[in-house]
């Protein structure tokens, strides 16, 4: 079943940020929220998660709107994987991981040898398994955001909410952690994302939604979304884009043109 | 990613934390058996072990009818001894536990009953119920809710200063001013008490003693200790959880408002149940989760016991002093603070922001 966002409307207070979004994403696809700074990327992904209630419109996954729901059954359809931050205590990263699994236990439950075997199993699948008993906060920005990646996949949902996954990363690990998504997309998990990188949808070959200032919006495949055109109208800089071939794959980048009046 | 790592310590802190439960409750036990022993009048070991296996046959005498039939170790050991160390250890045990869970709570290794004004607010809660003599229950039901009302004020204080994220230092100094407010409250109380029959009473709880607990006593603080600890403890996996930033616990699905408010009123519960018996017994619970959380680490599953444990025997050794250092009875409210007070300065050196 996919996820349908309709008719949303959302924002904090008296402000309206987001007004009158629908698009349609299905399990196994990577959807990429991209716009200018201060347009409403984090509103949009909180209202979907249910920190923020819609103004109208409805997120609805298995005909029922997410509202309706239980937070903790929310919790086992949808999982949020936050920036990468630091942790406050230094817990060893398996009991880290472990939390994911709250929605599945009791208030009074504890983790059981099942759930431990599900944390095995994701940290084998994301390979960080030598990590297991180091702590969160001795290990680097990349590795930790692969333990908020595996919490998330603790809870075994269908849907990851990743908030700008590769912010403060390197080079390398944004690299990483973007085939890692591709990996969980071809497992049959949704990902939705935000960046700030419209490159990184062009990789990920993902569904796109770009917000513009103007509270309007377009959405569709990256490959019709994502053009010179759109992506000056939306961010007003010069970008180019261009298809090539490589390997025999068709294969499309972009870069921008920074207008330099010193040359 | 990088597979250079320098050792951390989590992995100790859970295979020590295995080692050191059993461990905490054999020196609580030696703490005991030797806080049974010192005092003015001297038992040796051989004396208490045949008193206390005579207890079957004397069980009987205890209640005050017979009490002249008592030897005098029976009666130093069992009417004064025996309750004055069950006392410490439970008082000892709540301050710990209300303080780790506090500390987990609010993401805050600096905040205490004490600094959070519980202790201020259930003792003034307290001797305001002395002031109109009413009974045990009663000044134990009013200590509670005066911590309660306190800790409210400080999070709601620090909330409104903090712009809706307390920061450390924010709800740190908010508990001040609450505990402060507190104090004032107390004083007015002193105040208009009788300077006679009143006033000594009162002052001697302020400075926090365990030299008035009786057996009639203790029921009012084992039965809401046993309460609070115990929910706390079924709920020890949820406090880990509460570390997390807010939004992350609830995509945890967790009700994270809900569980706060019962981790605050059992935390405050077991403050206001060792107040309203012992006084106050300043920075137990400062210093004892710190000591612990570097012996077994931050997870709550073996941090809530060993604080249980050794806020016990913490406090069971500092009333021995109390009672035994000088010829008179010194408060354990001021040694308490004595050793809190430095402990508190090394926790400002260390923590530069992060936890450990």
């Amino acid at each position: 079943m996919p996820l349908y966002v309709k008719d949303l409307s959302c924002g904090y207070g008296e402000v309206e940020v987001i007004s009158d979004l629908s698009f349609e994403f299905h399990s196994g696809q990577v959807l990429t929220i991209l716009g200018p700074n201060g347009v409403g990327k984090t509103t949009l992904f909180k209202t979907i998660l249910g920190f923020l209630k819609p103004r109208s419109g409805s997120v609805i996954i298995d005909d029922k709107p997410t509202s309706s729901l239980t937070r903790k059954d929310l919790a086992k359809l949808l999982a949020y994987v936050p920036q990468s931050q630091t942790v406050a205590f230094s817990y060893p990263v398996e009991e880290f991981i472990l939390m994911g699994r709250a929605p599945h236990l009791g208030l009074l439950q504890q983790p059981g040898p099942a759930d431990r075997e599900i944390v095995h199993q994701v940290m084998r699948l994301l390979g960080i398994e030598h990590l297991a008993t180091k702590s969160c906060t001795g290990i680097s920005g990349g590795e930790l955001q692969l333990a908020f990646v595996a919490r998330a996949l603790a809870q075994q949902p269908r849907y990851l909410v990743m908030d700008e996954p590769t912010a403060n990363l390197d080079y390398g690990n944004q690299t990483r952690v973007l085939e890692c998504i591709l990996e969980l997309a071809s497992d049959g998990i949704g990902v939705i994302m935000t960046t700030h990188n419209p490159e990184q949808a062009f990789i990920l070959e993902s569904q796109v939604v770009l917000l513009k200032d103007n509270r309007s919006y377009l959405c569709g495949s990256y490959s019709d979304i994502l053009t010179e055109a759109t992506l000056h109208d939306t961010y007003d800089i010069d970008v180019l884009i261009r298809s090539f071939s490589h390997n025999g794959r068709d294969l499309i980048a972009c870069r921008t043109l920074p207008k330099c009046t010193c040359k | 990613m990088s597979r250079n790592h320098p050792p951390t310590q989590s992995e100790a802190h859970t295979r020590r934390a295995r080692v050191t439960l059993p461990v905490l409750c054999l020196v609580l036990l030696v703490a005991v058996t030797g806080s049974l022993i010192v005092g003015r009048y001297l038992i040796d070991l051989p004396q208490l072990f045949s008193t206390l296996l005579a207890l079957p046959e004397t069980i009987g005498k205890l209640n005050s009818a017979n009490a002249g039939s008592l030897t005098n170790e029976e009666r130093v050991l069992f009417m004064v001894r025996l309750p004055r160390i069950l006392g410490a250890l439970l008082i000892g045990g709540a301050l710990g536990v209300a303080g780790t869970a506090f500390q987990g709570m609010f993401r805050n290794p600096m905040v205490s009953p004490d600094l959070l004004g519980a202790s201020s607010g259930a003792c003034f809660g307290a001797v305001l119920a002395m002031l109109f003599s009413a009974p045990v229950a009663v000044v134990t039901g009013s200590a509670f809710f005066g911590g309660l009302v306190a800790v409210f004020l400080t999070y709601v204080v620090s909330l409104s200063v903090g712009k809706g994220t307390p920061g450390i230092t924010v709800l740190v100094l908010a508990g001040i001013v609450i505990m402060q407010l507190f104090q004032a409250l107390i004083s007015i109380v002193k105040l208009v008490a009788d300077p006679y029959s009143q006033l000594p009473g009162i002052t001697f709880f302020w400075m926090g003693s365990l030299s008035a607990v009786t057996w009639k006593d203790l029921p009012f603080l084992l039965v809401p200790v046993l309460i609070g600890v115990i929910a706390l403890y079924l709920l020890r996996w949820r406090i880990n959880l509460l570390a997390l930033k807010d939004d992350e616990a609830q995509s945890l699905g967790m009700n994270t408002n809900r569980i706060r408010v019962v981790v605050i009123l059992c935390a405050t519960f077991i403050t206001a149940a060792s107040v309203a018996v012992s006084g106050l017994v300043s920075w137990v619970g400062l210093v004892i989760p710190h000591f612990m959380r570097m012996l077994v680490g931050p997870d709550h599953r073996w941090l809530l016991p060993a604080s249980f444990l050794g806020g016990a025997t913490y406090l069971v050794l500092m009333d021995d002093i109390a009672r035994g250092l000088l010829a008179m009875e010194i408060p354990i409210g001021i040694l308490t603070a004595l050793i809190g007070a430095p402990v508190f300065i090394m926790l400002l050196l260390r923590y530069k922001g992060g936890w450990d």
